[in-house]
């Protein structure tokens, strides 16, 4: 028994003893390298990770000296049983599917289009496409207050233009469509990014192909659907990645987009972050805001496992 | 494949509908940038009377954007320099060396991505005033790095487990020590993987708002996208020429990165950086 449990946890020492001198080297080169980045990690990560994880628990706005009892899950009780925790999750779900689907498919065939066919000049189509993201997601939704305001704002004067006079949308006033409105600068934005790793991803795949594809006949569709989908799998699922995490995490885009700054008409545009930065920052609800974290955590690992589980499990077997 | 004039100017038609709502609201912001608040409540989808290049002198001296484009800078700067250098080393010692807890490592790693910030914000503040560095740039540089550092870093070990094995063992054959092999063989072939990971830390920095909102309550500290989006300096909601114009400064540092080195952060990413 005991034989077996050392063979499986070998002790350090008798591990570093029985190395050769090039191992021994290997570890503390290891060592060297990757402490730094370890108390960086360690600090600021998970440290605060796992106090969240404690503190939702207890009973603490986040100020008192002492901090209040331990009441098990009544603060999760407390923080998730209302209209905006309830608002929260669903548009974060939304916008996890819109942030999954709508950048990266206009991405894809943005690149494919400029990349795959004889348009000239291409260095401007590429400009053109990587434009919004010369502005910073934040700086982006700033300017799209504007761009939405309902009397100067661009899209209602182009509306206005093209001689629909009376049609005049509250595109961020009113609560039906704030959502909509605010994924919108998130789509804007965050295409140019995946625009451009998918620009970088279709360069790199072997021209030969193509021309086989064209000896044999195939359409322009065709080559899209059997040669360029294939070929930046892996690419497309790094890219979704990030955008599921970014896109239930939009805070950049929300923060600013909606006054007083926090949220748009009766929490319509309410997401988990901007109750967790209310709660934590101005609300003084430390435990609250933490056991929004714990939830927020649990989600966002939830589906991003998940998605990645069906990536691997759909992955073509060559 | 398209042979006739006729499905070229369709996929002209095509292509560039499909980019007039990413570049039509950046010409009008452009445009706008240049006119007056007047011009623009009246009818903002007129050209100025003329280039009223005041705006851009108003925001950078008048609304202080000189200095929030410095503190910009000196973040984004010293968060780039640190990602590069954590990421290389962490991406290579989880990639090329052989020590015990490398997997558990390489979890923690994939743990800390998936964590989102916001779950362990309020801690994290306390963190950082323990640590003295409230309302510092300091605070939103540390904390930016740790939290962006995992997916650099992936990238790196990636891109290291592109290089061949053989260099690293003709290095040892040589003499050269473990350390050698990392700073003078590794390092100066993944320069591409570095340059793209740099360029990421860049731009995923410049973008950032909540840190900053988090840790910074000093106005003069303010980053220039945290700056644009809260600061209402008397009438700056209405004054919404010095805002296009601000916003327009603050695109300068990402548009000269994407002409100096778009085209190597293209071929760094495809070198190995994204793949397995």
């Amino acid at each position: 028994m005991f034989a077996l449990a050392s063979k499986l946890f070998p002790h350090p020492l008798d591990a570093w003893r029985s190395a050769s001198s090039r191992t021994r080297e290997q570890w503390l080169l290891a060592a060297l390298l990757a402490t730094p980045a370890i108390i960086m990690l360690s600090i600021f990560v998970f440290y605060p990770a796992l106090q969240t994880i404690g503190l939702s628990f207890y009973k603490w706005d986040g100020i008192s000296p002492d901090m209040g009892g331990f009441v098990g899950f009544k603060t999760f009780a407390r923080a998730t049983d209302n209209y905006p925790f309830s608002q929260a999750i669903k548009n974060s779900l939304l916008w996890g599917v819109v942030g999954l689907l709508v950048p990266t498919i206009i991405g894809l065939v943005a690149a494919a289009l400029v990349e795959d066919t004889n348009l000239r000049p291409k260095p401007l189509f590429r400009f053109a496409f990587f434009v919004p993201y010369f502005f910073s997601m934040a700086v982006a939704a700033a300017l799209f207050t504007r761009v939405y305001d309902p009397s100067y704002g661009m899209i209602n004067q182009v509306i206005h233009a093209l001689g629909f006079t009376d049609v005049k949308p509250q595109w961020l006033g009113d609560g039906k469509i704030a959502i909509y409105a605010a994924m919108g600068v998130f789509v804007w934005h965050e295409t140019a990014f995946c625009y451009i790793v998918f620009t970088a991803a279709i360069q790199q795949i072997d021209r030969s192909l193509y021309d086989a594809a064209k000896v044999d006949g195939a359409s322009e569709i065709q080559v899209f659907r059997y040669i360029t989908i294939p070929s930046v799998r892996d690419v497309a699922t790094f890219v979704m990645t990030i955008m599921l995490i970014v896109g239930l995490t939009p805070f950049a885009v929300v923060f600013p987009l909606t006054t007083p700054g926090l949220g748009g008409p009766y929490y319509s545009t309410e997401i988990l972050p901007t109750l967790i930065f209310k709660k934590a920052r101005m609300g003084y609800n430390a435990s609250e805001a933490a056991a929004l974290g714990v939830i927020l955590l649990l989600l966002v690992i939830g589906i991003v496992s998940a998605f990645l589980w069906f990536r691997e499990r759909t992955a073509p077997k060559d | 494949m398209l042979p006739t004039n006729l499905t070229r100017y369709a996929l002209y038609a095509l292509v560039t509908l499909l980019a007039l709502p990413f570049v039509f609201p950046s010409a009008w912001v452009l445009m706008a940038s240049f006119s007056t608040n007047t011009q623009i409540t009246m009818d903002s989808l007129a050209l100025p009377d003329r280039l009223h290049v005041e705006n851009y002198t108003h925001a950078w001296t008048g609304a202080n954007f000189s200095a929030f484009v410095y503190n910009s800078l000196a973040v984004s700067g010293s968060v780039t320099v640190l990602i590069g250098l954590l990421a290389t080393m962490l991406g290579y010692a989880v990639a090329r060396l052989d020590f015990p807890g490398r997997r558990l490592l390489l979890l923690l790693i994939m743990m800390a991505i998936v964590t989102p910030v916001f779950s362990y914000l309020e801690p994290l503040t306390r963190v950082v005033r323990h640590l003295g560095l409230a309302n510092s740039r300091t605070a939103v540089i540390l904390t930016t790095t740790a939290t962006f550092l995992p997916v650099p870093t992936l990238l790196m070990r990636s891109f290291f487990l592109t290089l061949p094995e053989e260099l690293g063992d003709a290095g040892r054959v040589e003499g050269a020590s473990e350390f050698g092999v990392f700073r003078h063989i590794m390092v100066p072939l993944a320069r591409s993987g570095v340059l793209t990971v740099l360029i990421f830390a860049f731009l995923w920095s410049w973008n950032d708002l909540l840190l900053p909102a988090v840790f910074l309550q000093a106005p003069d500290k303010y980053t220039i996208a945290y700056a644009i989006t809260t600061l209402k300096p008397a009438g700056f909601r209405q004054d919404h020429v010095t805002m296009f114009a601000a916003s327009i400064i603050s695109t300068g540092p990402m548009i000269i990165v994407y002409l100096l080195l778009m085209r190597r952060f293209i071929a760094g990413l495809t070198v190995g950086g994204l793949r397995g």
